[in-house]
């Protein structure tokens, strides 16, 4: 009797920590490089005169 | 230099060979020329839409309003929010005092949840419809919600520098701003407190791009890039060394032989301590043992860069609107008889044009006919844009005085044909009616300063301008 009801419970702490050390791990995940490209003042221009 | 179309391909194809999560974003004062208000409709407001078309076509994430955005009032603005155009601005309020454009967006990229913040600088004139609160009252508030809420906080700018470096010093948590105060060029980013600070320069010359490599903590390394980057300036000047020795090499049958091989072996030696560098760092981002490091370049966009299609018709419609408008405006103001006087609101042109100068100046007036002067309005007519007020100034004749005092540009579809060229006046500038009158008592200039040549002939149309060069080529003869 007590056989059957250890087994759900360690299987819930097995499912627990494997949840913990996943998310930890996603946590300190580093994120991607990323590209910003940026302007300002374009005032107005179409395209280059000239 | 410059163009959207050039700007759009560089963006796609660097987007493309990557890979790398990517945001597009602007400072703002992106759609008029001038301080000045626009009416609408008008040329300014044709290519206003225009650039919002490329804009949103290139797909950019965020665009701060700036004071040079509202120069045909807030209409224009709020038609192209509601088409999804990315304005922000946490401090611009309209007249009930709402603020017409949202505060902040928060996007995700590649794991990091970035906010991007836009603050509208000082408006160009009194306004009632709007107005621009302090940023003191807006961004305290405003980072203190989002701060716990994001890993990046960008603020793009269109204060002065000045008051970026302030609101640097005071937010820990801003970690980068994009400036765009009009008295600035391009500034590499400089690390304020935990920002870095940077813009381009104006007339969209050049696309600004950081590139971001996230480390352990968020604290910017200044690039180890100062190794890097001296490396990097150490090959460069290899390059330019060997090059120079090579075609000395040509010149010289071969003689050069051994400075070539001292070079190239020093080269050899760089390009390996920069390939083991490279390495090095990559090595040290991957660990996660380094900060955040960046790597910022500003791109020319030179005229030998591709177009992209889409952006390019798009560009080649809005010309085209332009000209047709201009077209009907000039219609409606020209009477029947093609005179141009103050009935119909138009000026006659205080100059006489090339044919009048001719008449006494003969061997002057034949040798300018062969220079590129006397075809700068065909130039205009074979582009089709010769009603394009953009450009005319530069393909007319004008005085320097016209050009200083602000001259009508709607003046300039009107003009005659004697001065639908870069005719003598533009040069040899006075009181040109009274000279053909008097030319004893009433003198023309002889030689114009380089002043006079630079207002067109500058960096953005005329790259390797030589004034000493260039004025040998267009002096008349003497007599």
């Amino acid at each position: 009797m007590q056989k059957n009801r250890a087994f759900p419970f360690s299987l819930l702490l097995f499912l627990l920590l494997f949840t913990a050390s996943h998310g930890a791990a996603q946590s300190n995940a580093k994120p991607d490089d990323l590209l910003i490209f940026y302007s300002n003042n374009i005032h107005g221009e179409l395209e280059a005169c000239g | 230099m410059g163009g959207l179309s050039k700007k759009a391909h560089l963006i796609k194809s660097r987007k493309a060979s990557t890979g790398a999560s990517h945001l597009l974003l602007d400072g703002g004062n992106l759609l008029f020329k001038k301080t000045a208000p626009a009416a609408s409709p008008s040329q300014p407001v044709i290519q206003a839409n225009g650039i919002i078309e490329a804009y949103q076509v290139m797909g950019y994430d965020a665009v701060a309003v700036g004071p040079r955005d509202l120069n045909s009032g807030l209409d224009l603005l709020i038609r192209s929010r509601d088409n999804d155009f990315p304005w922000i601005s946490a401090n611009l309020t309209d007249s009930d005092g709402n603020t017409p454009f949202p505060s902040h967006f928060m996007v995700n990229k590649g794991g990091l949840r970035i906010a991007i913040i836009g603050l509208t600088g000082t408006l160009n004139s009194d306004s009632k419809e709007l107005s621009v609160n302090p940023w003191q009252s807006v961004l305290p508030g405003l980072i203190e919600d989002i701060s716990s809420r994001c890993d990046l906080i960008i603020l793009l700018s269109s204060l002065k520098v000045e008051d970026n470096k302030i609101i640097a010093n005071r937010f820990d948590q801003i970690n980068i701003i994009f400036g765009s105060d009009p008295a600035r060029g391009n500034n590499r980013p400089q690390l304020i407190n935990s920002s870095l600070l940077t813009q381009t320069s104006s007339r969209g010359k050049y696309q600004g791009l950081l590139e971001i490599f996230p480390g352990q903590s968020q604290q910017w390394v200044q690039p180890a890039t100062t190794e890097l980057s001296k490396l990097q300036n150490r090959l460069g000047a290899l390059n330019w060394q060997l090059k120079r020795a090579r075609k000395r090499q040509t010149n010289s049958n071969g003689k050069n032989s051994e400075a070539i091989k001292r070079i190239e072996q020093n080269r050899t030696e760089v390009m390996n301590s920069l390939a083991s560098l490279e390495k090095q760092l990559k090595e040290e981002a991957a660990q996660g043992v380094s900060g955040t490091r960046f790597k910022n370049t500003f791109i020319g966009l030179k005229r030998t860069l591709a177009d992209d299609r889409q952006v390019e018709t798009i560009v080649y419609e809005t010309k085209k609107e332009v000209a047709e408008f201009n077209h009907s405006q000039k219609e409606k103001r020209q009477n029947k008889s093609g005179a141009v006087n103050s009935a119909n609101g138009l000026q006659p042109s205080p100059l006489v044009g090339f044919s009048a100068c001719g008449e006494c100046h003969e061997n002057q007036s034949k040798f300018w006919q062969a220079t590129s002067h006397a075809r700068a309005y065909e130039t205009l007519k074979e582009k089709k844009q010769a009603l394009n007020l953009d450009c005319l100034p530069c393909h007319v004749t004008m005085t320097p005085a016209q050009v200083n005092n602000g001259q009508n540009l709607e003046q300039l579809l009107h003009l005659p044909p004697e001065l639908q060229t870069i005719g003598c006046e533009s040069c040899h500038y006075g009181p040109s009616r009274d000279h053909t009158k008097d030319p004893e008592r009433f003198k023309m200039v002889r030689r114009s300063g380089k002043a006079v040549c630079v207002r067109c002939h500058q960096g953005e149309r005329d790259d390797d301008f030589s004034y000493e060069e260039k004025l040998e080529l267009i002096s008349c003869p003497a007599g």
